[in-house]
């Protein structure tokens, strides 16, 4: 076995053993995002803090969609108290799961695996997801209208 | 050690306090803007009940936008819905108008459930819509939702042909607030005022009021109707709406509504009438949130009272419709979603011109609804209902039936399937069967007995063993999206049958206990259809279109005459109707024109002692709009309806006079 081979398996190695991460949201994602925030209960209040991980979104778009937050880049445990945290891996929503911290995957596997409480398409056509567990374990719910026109998982 | 000590005074400050600094609530009510804001299309209730996207729902639907509303420069429901592709307008004065869905229109149509806020706005009297009595301003318009074929399962009473629901801004959602003055000829003048106030954080209301007055159409003053007919036309209207979020869980709405309208207009016998109606309501709402689902109370009264005069009578009376409505919407599971419903009529009418009987009915429902989205590409609906009906009479004997007649109870079924499967990312198909109920209105059902008729008399009546008409109906409907004109392609095929067609029987009386009867609600037949939609709309640039075709084509197998009940669908169905409308929008400028173009049909008409039937035949028919944003609150604009011709005959009516008129709007 030659020498770029052995790095070439290691190097598929390591990519197999570390998580999962989407790509980074784009804007209309963010403001779709931001949008289905708005039907969260409790809602946010004005400057409610929200934390943008590195590679989940944009920070600035994410400040744009939700101009009356109080957006900061910063990582998941750093999370605590936050109304919302954008992550980029089930990992990450994992250390920012809290109370009333409603965490949004710019994956929809992270809803999949039950990590991210919400995760939005906007392609072919807006598609919002909702893991009912990781609500749950946030302790937030959502507009009962708005419920029955998303795919809850 | 100092104890705090509470006073009830305290109590209730710090229960008023932790109100006020709750956070807000999850909403009962639909807030649809917000919904359509982050769907980028508008939502609805309208097609099963359960919140949609317009693009997702199970039935033939087409949702006009308050900007659209606005752009066309209509000031009539009416002419809103005259765009809609398988709408059929009637236009018989220049206020009084009645709307068919997929043909069947006619004089005080009765097939047709037109809601406000999901609370009816057609009378029960006739099963007809007072389209000049609905207590709406078109600038609180948020949005017509027009479901075509029969939804008797999903929404009950006069749903046959099709659903209107009239969405007005919320208030406590939405914060709108418009004035507008309209002056045209014929003698037009309108105003109207709009407004929502927000009540603190947790309640707000929506005020509106309008008015106008015109001359109708035609300067004919034929004898035999003349005393019928005045060229005045007038409709004053008020309504306050409010809704309140009581606690996180609940929401409370009280309405109140109040209209007069004075206007002269053609009756389901094909008479002209001269109708001055006043309407009334009055309606609680109460939504909760709770662990078995959303549920929901509705709770209203309408109230009617009548002074129509045509050649052959007049009637004065009173009509007063109760309704009770309990439903829970419930999410069984992430893919299958059930409505329960309940709901409890009591309709009744006072005798006429003799007060001394009542005549009614009461009405127990039950219904149910399951939406499964089987796979992701796959949906389908199901509703069922029940109807228990069981007539009352209070009074005299109703020569010449007696009361055990008025005692008759019967139960009726209606049911809705529907299907959406999304064969590909831009196609879908939609499949849909319904059985309609039409219910003996209490005209068909009324009497108004209050002394013994002379022996061997002539009498008129309503027929307490009329059965409701059944309308059962299939569609096969095919959507495309076209990115390349940023819209879509629609084909839909239906086919519609009704038995026990109900019709006003003046022309051949039965004998009935000895005495000769013309009945005002027999059953006297069938009629079926086959109906062909396609429609086309796109929006390219600074220009947005639709076009659409309808094809009909009429069956009808009547017991009697045509000519005896006045009424026949195989000439007075259009068998093709083409509507293209374009619109121009650039800067502060908009510009819209409709064409409309309906085959030659032939209507009756009573006209005097002779029933005659009349060729219709309007050619091309027009209405347009230019408009200009003079600022972001000030808007002005020029319309006109009819403007190819002089006069145009749109019904056996006078003839449409060509129309213009401009309106000045402020956003408050």
């Amino acid at each position: 076995m030659n020498k770029h081979k052995v790095m070439g398996l290691i190097a598929v190695g390591l990519l197999a053993t570390l998580p999962a991460r989407g790509a980074e949201m784009d804007a209309k994602q963010v403001t779709i995002a931001a949008k289905a925030l708005g039907f969260v209960s409790p809602k946010a209040s004005a400057g409610a803090k929200v934390v943008v991980t590195a590679g989940a979104a944009p920070v600035a778009a994410v400040q744009s969609a939700m101009s009356a937050a109080s957006v900061a880049a910063g990582d998941a445990g750093s999370a605590a108290g936050a109304f919302a945290v954008f992550v980029a891996s089930a990992d990450e929503a994992k250390k920012a799961n809290g109370k009333g911290t409603v965490t949004v995957g710019n994956d929809v596997a992270c809803v999949d695996a039950g990590a991210c409480v919400i995760a939005v398409e906007t392609t072919p056509k807006v598609t919002i997801y909702v893991s009912k567990a990781a609500a749950s374990a946030a302790g937030v719910d959502f507009d009962p209208n708005f419920k029955m026109m998303i795919t809850e998982k | 050690m100092k104890m705090a000590t509470i006073t009830p005074s305290g109590l209730i400050l710090a229960a008023v306090t932790s109100m006020a600094l709750a956070q807000a609530a999850m909403a009962q009510s639909m807030d649809y803007g917000s919904l359509q804001d982050l769907f980028g299309e508008p939502v609805t209730t309208s097609a099963t009940g359960k919140p949609q996207r317009a693009s997702e729902v199970p039935a033939a639907m087409t949702i006009v936008t308050a900007d659209e509303i606005t752009k066309s420069g209509a000031r009539t429901i009416p002419d809103v819905l005259n765009r809609v592709a398988g709408i059929d307008v009637l236009q018989w004065t220049s206020s009084n108008a009645d709307v068919g869905i997929r043909g069947y229109n006619q004089g005080y149509n009765p097939r047709l459930l037109v809601l406000v806020n999901g609370r009816q706005v057609y009378q029960d009297f006739y099963g007809m819509t007072l389209w000049s009595s609905i207590p709406v301003q078109l600038s609180e318009i948020r949005q017509i939702e027009v479901v075509k074929g029969p939804q008797s399962a999903l929404f009950g009473f006069n749903a046959v042909s099709g659903v209107i629901n009239i969405v007005t801004y919320s208030p406590f959602y939405d914060d709108v607030g418009t004035v507008e003055a309209t002056l045209g000829n014929l003698g037009q003048k309108e105003f109207s005022f709009v407004k929502t106030l927000k009540l603190g954080t947790r309640g707000g209301i929506r005020l509106s009021a309008g008015g106008w007055d015109m001359d109708t159409y035609g300067t004919n003053t034929s004898t035999n109707w003349a005393k019928f007919y005045d060229k005045k036309s007038s409709s004053r209207t008020a309504s306050l709406d409010s809704l309140f979020q009581i606690t996180p869980d609940i929401q409370a709405g009280l309405e109140t509504t109040w209209n007069s309208i004075n206007e002269f207009g053609i009756a389901s016998s094909g008479e002209y009438v001269r109708n001055d109606y006043k309407t009334y309501s009055i309606r609680g709402n109460l939504k909760a949130n709770t662990r078995i689902g959303l549920l929901e109370a509705n709770a209203y009264s309408n109230n009617l009272d009548v002074n129509l005069g045509s050649r052959v009578s007049f009637v004065n009376t009173k009509m007063r419709s109760n309704i009770v409505q309990l439903q829970d919407l419930v999410k069984l599971d992430d893919r299958l979603t059930t409505r329960i419903g309940l709901e409890f009529r009591d309709i009744s009418m006072k005798s006429y011109p003799v007060r001394g009987a009542t005549n009614g009915y009461k009405n127990y429902a039950l219904s149910n609804m399951f939406d499964w989205q089987a796979t992701t590409d796959l949906s389908l609906t199901l509703a069922l209902r029940g109807d228990h009906t069981a007539l009352y009479r209070d009074g005299p004997r109703p020569y010449p039936f007696t009361d055990t007649d008025y005692e008759r109870s019967f139960n009726s079924f209606s049911y809705n399937a529907g299907m959406v499967w999304r064969v590909t990312a831009n196609d879908s198909l939609l499949l849909t069967t319904a059985r309609g109920i039409s219910s003996p209105s209490l005209i068909e059902l009324r009497n108004n007995s209050v002394t013994a008729p002379s022996p061997n008399s002539l009498l008129i009546s309503g027929n307490p063993n009329v059965d409701p008409s059944v309308t059962t109906s299939y569609e096969i409907g095919w959507r495309h999206m076209i990115d390349d004109i940023n819209g879509f392609g629609r084909l839909s095929v239906s086919h519609q049958k009704t038995t026990d067609l109900k019709f006003v029987n003046l022309s051949s009386p039965k004998l009935i206990n000895g005495y000769r009867v013309f009945l005002l609600g027999d059953n006297l037949g069938s009629t079926q259809a086959w109906t062909l939609e396609a429609e086309l709309q796109g929006k390219l640039d600074a220009f947005r279109w639709n076009l659409s075709w309808m094809w009909m084509d009429t069956e009808d197998a009547i017991k009697i005459s045509n000519l005896l009940i006045g009424e026949n669908y195989e000439k007075s169905n259009a068998r093709n109707t083409v509507k293209a409308n374009i619109g121009w929008d650039s800067g502060p400028w908009s510009t819209d024109l409709l064409l409309l173009w309906k085959s030659k049909t032939y209507r009756y008409l009573q006209d005097g002692s002779n029933k005659t039937l009349f060729e219709v035949n309007p050619g091309l028919m027009t209405q347009a709009s230019v408009g200009y944003q003079v600022t972001s609150d000030l808007r002005i604009s020029l319309s006109g309806a009819n403007l190819l011709k002089d006069e145009t005959r749109l019904t056996p009516a006078p003839k449409a006079e060509r129309r213009v008129w401009a309106t000045v709007s402020y956003k408050l």
